[in-house]
């Protein structure tokens, strides 16, 4: 019976549980379970969180068992990466090794609003350190060790929402929540072959979370389905007086089952992807052309990248001011990391306010052109998961060039990645589809449309027993 | 470019001396480089003056364009 829980979508759990078939307690500990079991294989945790999560448990049960159920999320086990505040003295490392013990006396808004959702924080997941901002080259950059794909260890989850994709892949967790600066969600979504939704900026409060940079960072699920992170984002978005860019209105979630319409594919986006990547891509839009006119569009000429990089750079120099000023990058895992923060320290205000003005440009053209359509529609990644040892900039073909991360997290345009099929080395590959701001409502429900036609997000990975040795 | 480039590194490799290593003022000195790129090309993009640098949050609040 419990091993029958893995992998069940959120309502399957949801309903079992309002019809008292599994109950609260039950279902954390299968998760806990198997998190303690299986995670040393993945590098996936950096804690368990046990003694909270059966206490949040028990008063769940009870509550169950006399008929009062939160809401979809009620006794639904969650892991979150490890860069959301969390009180009780659960230490928030931030993937780093200089803040292993570092314990917060308040917690993330994200956190506060699952639990009054009725979701049982289980396991704070492994990240790359300081979310990857430090200008990473390679999975060894977290104190916790590469954090493997579920679908085969010597290759990459992706990063920097690393555990919280091979959690999910891995069934650990039912659902994970991860962050994105850029690429951070998407990444581990096309890697480990879960669905991983980016949210609009602003979508969700990000009191509580490590800032990296505060124009660009956002928050959102990694699950099995883009129905789950449907469920998800309506109980974790809203208004949060404790961050000034959180939106007014609540998410509510609505599946749109009968949309039809447009989607346009950059051309940009596509050309510079693995063959393999680019044959499931052409197999999507076989798929989702029953629903959509498909039309290649060419997108004005702007520095997209560079933009976006000398923001993201500019804006994490002033975060990390006083951990570059006391020399805390010296004690970051990966070489690189312990480097990259002083380039950024000699950005001049003026090319920082150029870049903002190019963004007010970029925003200005490009809202319009997609507007014609219902979304944008790209490869997640240019390429399936690398290797667990290999430079993942210099082994990506065309890795350097991302250009819906670019726009999509520069105009804090929301974008959900889904499976979309293997590559001939059984890796899984990833569909993006982004949209205007606010439209998550639209991508989701373009993505639960193609979710209905094909298997990709319902294969997992076969052999999860621990090799000889690890995990004892 | 070159000029500031060489003044970055100095200041920088000054200021903390931790970075005093010498495969890591290599590695630094790449890091600069690709900044220095980033930065020409965006100097070099033409923008009238009257294109201002708006508020952050205010101009991502797209609450109009709802679905």
């Amino acid at each position: 019976m419990m091993s029958d829980l893995i992998y069940k979508p959120i309502r399957e759990l949801h309903s079992l549980i309002v019809k008292k078939k599994i109950s609260p307690i039950e279902l954390t500990t299968t998760f806990l379970d198997r998190l303690e079991e299986l995670s040393p294989v993945y590098n996936s945790v950096v804690t368990v969180v046990r003694n909270t999560a059966l206490e949040e448990a028990k008063v769940l049960e009870k509550e169950a068992l006399q008929g009062n159920i939160r809401g979809l999320l009620h006794g639904i086990p969650y892991g979150v990466k490890d860069l959301l505040a969390t009180k009780s003295g659960i230490p928030t490392t931030w993937g780093a090794e200089c803040f292993k013990k570092r314990c917060f006396n308040y917690e993330a808004t994200v956190i506060s609003k699952l639990r009054l959702s009725g979701a049982v924080l289980i396991a704070k997941l492994a990240m790359i350190e300081l979310a990857g901002g430090m200008g990473y080259y390679q999975p060894n950059a977290s104190f916790t060790g590469p954090c493997k794909n579920p679908w085969n260890i010597e290759t990459w989850s992706g990063g920097s929402s690393s555990g919280s994709g091979s959690a999910v892949g891995a069934g650990l967790v039912p659902f994970a929540i991860g962050s994105e600066t850029w690429g951070s969600i998407l990444s581990p979504a096309n890697n480990c072959g879960v669905t991983g939704l980016r949210p609009t900026f602003g979508r969700v409060s990000r009191f509580g979370s490590m800032p990296l940079s505060w124009s660009l960072d956002k928050i959102g699920p990694l699950a099995l389905s883009s129905d789950d992170c449907g469920i998800v984002l309506e109980n974790i978005s809203g208004k949060d007086p404790n961050d000034d860019s959180s939106q007014n209105e609540i998410f509510k979630y609505s599946d749109h089952p009968s949309i039809k319409g447009k989607l346009a594919v950059i051309t940009e986006a596509v050309k510079e992807a693995d063959t393999d990547v680019q044959k499931n891509f052409i197999e999507s839009i076989s798929v989702l052309k029953t629903w959509f006119d498909i039309e290649e569009i060419k997108i004005p000429e702007f520095p997209y990248h560079e933009t976006t990089r000398i923001i993201m750079l500019s804006e994490s120099a002033s975060i990390f001011e006083d951990f570059t000023e006391q020399g805390l990058a010296d004690t970051l895992t990966a070489p690189e990391d312990k480097y990259g923060p002083y380039a950024r320290t000699s950005i001049l205000a003026k090319d920082y306010i150029k870049a903002l003005r190019i963004r007010k440009l970029i925003n200005k053209e490009f809202i319009p052109i997609i507007k014609n359509f219902n979304a944008v529609i790209a490869p997640t990644r240019n390429s399936a998961a690398t290797g667990i040892s290999e430079n993942f900039r210099g082994a990506t073909k065309g890795s350097g060039k991302d250009v819906m991360g670019a726009i999509g997290n520069l105009l804090g345009l929301p974008a959900v990645s889904i499976p979309n099929g293997f590559t001939t080395n059984k890796l899984p590959t990833g569909l993006q589809i982004m949209g205007l701001p606010n439209s998550e409502n639209t991508i989701l429900s373009i993505a639960n449309k193609f979710q209905n036609e094909v298997p990709w997000h319902k294969y997992h990975p076969g052999n999860l027993t621990p090799p000889d040795g690890v995990g004892e | 470019m070159e000029d500031e480039l060489k003044f970055s590194l100095d200041f920088i490799t000054n200021k903390y001396s931790l970075m005093a290593d010498e495969e890591q003022k290599i590695a630094l000195k790449e890091s600069l480089c690709q900044l220095q790129k980033d930065v020409s090309i965006l100097r070099d993009y033409p923008l009238s003056y009257e294109v201002s640098a708006t508020s952050i949050f205010s101009y991502l609040n797209h609450s109009e364009l709802e679905d």
